[in-house]
């Protein structure tokens, strides 16, 4: 083709893209559209199937919840408008608020809530220790049904509220699908709606507002009161790449980053554009898992050895580094700031001692043979914590064989119970948010139950049975009181150590408003100016 | 030609059958465990088994190497162990901006480094051959991810000209478009553009001194002429096959650049699903890509043709 044909060809082809540039039509952010950086990509959406963070998250905005905790921990009505409790304490009687409805248009009914709670029981801890407690369910007309007992407990509504694992409220015809079968239709009663044919996993999730949805009457309180969505769409990105993420916060591309990594703080905070809030005041806790079905940690003494020897101050500088975000020491199991904040049983392991715990690590039997840490290469904030714990452990005198892992790898390879030097292991570094850790029953690493315990398996059946008689006690000032107890035996058997209490603050557009300090990143009540 | 495309294509389905079993193997062999990842880290090993059995992944490898075979034969690619989505919707919803990014990538670098290793050529020796040379040796030596954030920087934060990140498909308009993809193609494309460079003006200088060249200026032919019409056909094979080469350069590439501008493409689609060891998902997208790998080299083989057909067979 000759030259000049070519060139005449090239000129059309773009005159033609550019003439579609000018009748193409812009992409607008719609100030009705709240975009929000997520701290992990959405890939599961059944609460029921995962423990997940950002699935629970997921439910916040599509489901509605019977009962949810205000910002003193109390569980206070949501879905339900009135309930009463028998005199002896073993029947719940709840009625549901008039004119709720799922998202597809149907009512919402006692039974499909029945149907929700058998299917959040069968996986939820909370709910299984609720399960083996009750008679079980009657369903007395459309809106009111029962929780009948047949023997004391005491958590029914919290269990239901549970912030970090809620029973989510789901229609029957979707509850009752098998609990093996993962959950594909996210139809809720909540103030969001979830696009499903906009889902993008590895990239993008939309929710839209409920039009249908009706608020409770009251303000906003933690996760409890009216959940008004004041904006039309809530887009949840995710962006492996966290710089990323801070420069389109920095360029208004998105409003809302969710987790933003802690050494970004001081930057974002220095930016009047951007505004940075502490949304979870129990915030998250940082613990080091011995394996007790091998020595040494299979003898209390060794276990009791990791109390002395690690620092919380020293952990949390390595993690976080801004001692604004972290406590410099908490005595108790269950959360500086919660309701059952204890000192009891602590003092003895508020000083770091190493002679102290290689006496007790002699005391256990350990002759030096090397202990397996697994250390994550891909989470930065627990290598840090596991980095210093390696060195205390050193420092104490044992024998450390690291072995460098990713995530995956470790979340299997813990679960093994083989001998730590054929595939097994003896220490890894995990964490958990505070809601959960403040509750003796709902933290899963405090549980000591042997073979039913979480991977780790301590074997404690006083302290199991402690934590039950707390959990069968209805009234809560006599629930306080048994904390004590049941700390002071947990620094005994040592299901877990616990390595510091850290805050995971939020950032946005400073144009946001009505931000909510729930605890978890809730999109209700927030509204762009 | 049609025997020689005929036995191509067979080789092709060869190759992508041993990469399908050797991939298989390699990530069942590999240590981690979806429904562990699936469950969450607050979930006790009951649930984990539960989860492990209702997906089957207790089975053994010989019985899950049959299912998946079974399914590839019916042109099923399976469903992701997470999203319960298939992976095929997965893998399709992905195509876009990865192939928009290497189109555009291939663009800026081929119509950069082009003219800059002819003008190099020509110029050889001079200040601008030298000018060019550490242009490109600057251009290779950058890591993608530090080009990355400095233009981000500079071009989305400083001048607010282009956005930090994203992909937003062409039927939301060319501009829009354009803008998404002008700061990954270039952090992408300068390594390649570097290496096609240096590429051109070699074969460019070694053809430039063969006998017919000096005939064609002793015909009185101008320099523009001589370098595009004689000169650039005769170096055409190697910088072809450096463009081909430069596909692989890519894949790796893109990796990392749709992870810095968040660009929903196939690379972070891969990387998330082997750290969540997704294996449908693994299988599925390595399989598409080393299928459309072989199937470019194969296009480029038979584009030899045309720049010299005195290749055959």
């Amino acid at each position: 083709m000759p030259t000049h044909r070519m060139m005449r060809l090239a000129a059309a082809l773009l005159a033609v893209l550019f003439l579609g540039t000018l009748t193409a039509p812009a992409e607008a952010a719609s100030d009705k559209t709240l975009r929000a950086v997520v701290n992990a990509d959405l890939k599961i959406i059944d609460p029921t199937w995962t423990t997940a963070y950002i699935t629970i998250r997921h439910g916040y905005l599509v489901y509605d919840t019977l009962f949810a905790l205000n910002s003193k921990f109390e569980p206070k009505p949501q879905m339900v408008d009135t309930y009463t409790v028998s005199p002896d304490g073993r029947i719940y009687t709840f009625t549901l608020r008039a004119g709720q409805k799922w998202h597809d248009g149907t009512p919402v009914l006692a039974s499909d809530c029945v149907a929700s709670l058998q299917r959040w029981a069968k996986r939820n801890a909370m709910g299984q220790h609720m399960v083996e407690s009750m008679e079980g369910f009657e369903v007395v007309d459309d809106l009111t049904f029962k929780i009948k007992l047949n023997k004391p407990f005491g958590l029914v509504l919290d269990a239901l509220a549970g912030a970090e694992a809620p029973a989510f409220m789901m229609p029957a015809r979707i509850a009752n699908q098998p609990i093996d079968q993962q959950i594909t239709d996210a139809t809720g009663s909540g103030p969001f709606i979830f696009k499903k044919d906009e889902w993008q996993p590895g990239n993008k999730a939309v929710y839209v507002r409920n039009a249908a949805y009706i608020p409770r009457k009251e303000p906003p309180d933690y996760l409890s009161g009216g959940k008004v969505a004041k904006v039309d769409r809530v887009e949840w990105l995710y962006m492996p790449d966290n710089n990323t993420a801070l420069a389109a916060l920095q360029a208004g591309e998105i409003d809302y980053f969710e987790s933003p990594p802690l050494d970004f703080i001081a930057l974002m905070k220095s930016n009047p554009d951007l505004q940075v809030l502490t949304i979870d005041h129990l915030g998250v806790q940082m613990m080091v898992r011995p394996n007790a079905l091998f020595p040494p940690f299979d003898n209390y003494k060794a276990r009791e050895a990791l109390l002395y020897l690690t620092s919380q101050s020293d952990t949390m500088q390595a993690v976080v580094g801004d001692p604004s975000l972290f406590k410099e020491y908490c005595p108790t199991y269950f959360m500086c700031n919660s309701d059952n904040e204890t000192a009891a049983g602590a003092k003895p392991f508020a000083k770091q001692d190493y002679a102290k715990a290689k006496q007790l690590l002699q005391e256990a039997g350990y002759k030096g043979e090397p202990l397996v840490v697994l250390q994550p290469t891909d989470r930065p904030q627990y290598a840090a914590a596991t980095t210093v714990l390696i060195d205390e452990l050193r420092k104490a005198g044992v024998n450390v064989d690291v072995q460098s892992l990713d995530w995956s790898t470790i979340t299997s390879r813990r679960a093994k119970k083989d001998p730590p030097d054929k595939g097994g292991w003896n220490l890894f570094i995990t964490s958990q948010g505070g809601p959960d850790v403040a509750s003796p029953m709902a933290n899963i690493w405090f549980n000591a139950a042997c073979e039913k315990a979480n991977v780790g398996w301590p074997c404690d059946k006083e302290l199991v049975g402690l934590v039950d008689q707390w959990a069968a006690e209805s009234d809560p000032a006599k629930r306080h009181a048994m904390i004590d107890k049941i700390q002071e035996r947990a620094f005994v058997s040592v299901p877990y150590v616990n390595v510091g209490q850290y805050f995971q603050p939020i950032a946005f557009r400073a144009n946001l408003k009505g931000v909510l300090e729930a605890g978890v990143p809730v999109y209700w009540n927030i509204e762009k100016q | 030609m049609i025997r020689v495309i005929l036995r191509k294509l067979g080789s092709t389905a060869v190759v992508v059958a041993v990469v399908a079993v050797i991939v298989f193997l390699l990530i069942h062999i590999s240590p981690g465990d979806p429904a562990a990842i699936i469950a969450g880290d607050r979930a006790t090993s009951a649930d984990i088994e539960h989860i492990r059995q209702s997906l089957g992944l207790d089975q053994p490898l010989i019985v899950q190497f049959g299912l998946w075979v079974g399914r590839l034969m019916h042109g099923d690619l399976g469903v992701s162990l997470f999203s319960r989505m298939p992976v095929a919707t997965l893998v399709a919803g992905r195509v876009e901006p990865t192939v928009s990014l290497a189109i555009a990538t291939m663009l800026f670098a081929v119509s950069t480094a082009l003219p800059l290793g002819i003008l190099a050529a020509w110029q050889v020796g001079r200040w601008v051959d030298r000018a060019i040379m550490v242009l490109a040796i600057v251009a290779f030596s950058f890591p993608i991810f530090i080009i990355g954030y400095g233009l981000v920087w500079g071009f989305a934060l400083k001048l607010r000209l282009l956005p930090v990140q994203g992909y937003t498909t062409l039927a939301n308009g060319f501009v829009p478009y354009l803008q998404h993809l002008i700061l990954p193609a270039v952090s992408l494309g300068l390594v390649f553009m570097a290496l096609l460079t240096r590429m051109t003006r070699s074969t460019m200088i070694e053809v430039l001194g063969e006998d017919y060249i000096r005939t064609a200026r002793a015909k009185g032919l101008g320099q523009l002429a001589i370098l595009l019409r004689h000169a650039l056909k005769n170096a055409a094979v190697p910088i072809v096959t450096t463009i081909g080469s430069g596909i692989a350069l890519l894949i790796g590439g893109v990796v990392v650049t749709e992870s810095v501008f968040s660009i929903p493409g196939i690379g972070r689609l891969t990387i998330d699903a082997v750290t969540q060891r997704d294996y449908p998902v693994i299988q599925g997208v390595i399989l598409i890509s080393s299928f459309a790998y072989v199937l470019v080299n194969f296009v480029i083989d038979l584009s030899y043709r045309l720049f010299d057909p005195r290749i055959q067979g």
